[in-house]
């Protein structure tokens, strides 16, 4: 059994019964969060089955609640709407983070009732588990590791070529068991760049870090790269050629359908184009 | 009269993979009364938040400060 499918056998053992809910509408990332959030807290307090969203959203710069609290980040905030990128606030770590209907979010919630069972490091794998299966199904193979150029480097970054094509983050809400509140829970989020631009995207997070941090080091768009740009040349690629969120429906698809296959997740959907 | 220690889990994360965290902030002024199971400071390791809660109910003694480097096992705070 490779890691990833070990990974999703992880998860059979933190619980039985699992979701996962395809959000169909692109929507305001902000929009998007608060329904992560949501969801999450209901998982928590029992009130849903533990599971992964999928979702896209309009272009924004999602930002960690440590940079909202920076001394310039309201300047910033209305110079990259300005922009064209509003920016939102996500309750899991890392940094800022360009997110448009080209790229494809994934979110995972799930109670923190034993967390003996948990770490950080199998979170980021399963959550990163169907994306790397699905990625595998086109040809395109990934790790974890850093890339010190790209934008919100990070251990547990999904990796092809030597370049950044998903970055994750997570948060433990609620503290840690036996010193937590009742409806303590994990929320995991993963942001993989199939067809965004990315030089613009890349652009949109310099210039808010340039705002609001002194000493910011810009990221290189060529540390980064996208599912599409992997795939070039190939049959895939010009499958869908002109109709990039083609590529981004087809992934999407294949991790909804690897959630379903391998891990027995209920699938739901909400939303519509 | 000794206080219940806010601490870190000893396998919070693996330290080999990721050697040190950060005291992200602190939700509570030093000297605050909070309540048990309430959160008290957020740890961020590698990407991942940590929301602490406090053990018992009572007034916060901090021990770390915000931005101080934290590992599995350190003493961040009581509660007395």
């Amino acid at each position: 059994m490779d890691r990833a499918a070990r990974a999703l056998e992880w998860l059979r053992e933190v619980g039985s019964r699992w979701t996962v809910r395809d959000e169909t509408e692109i929507g305001a990332a902000g929009r998007m969060l608060a329904r992560d959030r949501l969801h999450a807290e209901e998982v928590g307090a029992g009130r849903a089955a533990p599971g992964f969203r999928v979702w896209s959203s309009e272009p924004a710069l999602v930002v960690s609640r440590r940079e909202s609290r920076m001394a310039r980040f309201e300047e910033a905030r209305a110079e990259l709407r300005r922009l064209g990128w509003p920016v939102a606030v996500r309750d899991s770590g890392g940094g800022a983070t360009p997110v448009t209907p080209g790229t494809l979010q994934l979110s995972l919630s799930f109670p923190l009732a034993d967390p003996g069972r948990v770490s950080p490091a199998r979170v980021y794998g399963a959550l990163a588990a169907p994306v790397r299966i699905a990625l595998r199904d086109l040809g395109v193979d990934t790790r974890f590791g850093r890339v010190p150029a790209a934008f919100c480097d990070g251990r547990y970054n999904l990796v092809t070529a030597g370049r950044k094509l998903a970055g994750t983050s997570q948060r433990w809400r609620g503290g840690i068991p036996p010193a937590s509140a009742p409806d303590a829970h994990v929320l995991a989020h993963l942001s993989l760049l199939v067809s965004p631009d990315l030089e613009l995207a890349t652009g949109a997070v310099n210039r808010f870090l340039a705002l609001v941090e002194d000493d910011h080091r810009p990221s290189d768009p060529r540390a980064s790269v996208s599912v599409l740009e992997r795939l070039e040349g190939t049959a895939a690629a010009t499958a869908v050629r002109g109709a990039e969120l083609a590529l981004v429906e087809r992934v999407r698809a294949t991790v909804v359908e690897t959630l379903v296959g391998r891990l027995g997740a209920r699938a739901g959907s909400a939303g519509s184009r | 009269m000794s206080g219940a220690e806010i601490r870190l889990p000893e396998d919070l994360w693996d330290v080999d993979e990721i050697p040190e965290g950060v005291l992200n902030r602190w939700m509570v002024e030093d000297g605050e009364a909070v309540d048990e199971g309430a959160v008290v400071a957020v740890v961020t390791a590698e990407k991942t938040e940590y929301e602490i809660a406090s053990p018992t109910s009572g007034a916060l003694k901090i021990r770390v400060q915000a931005d101080e480097v934290v590992t599995p096992g350190t003493v961040i705070g009581e509660v007395a």
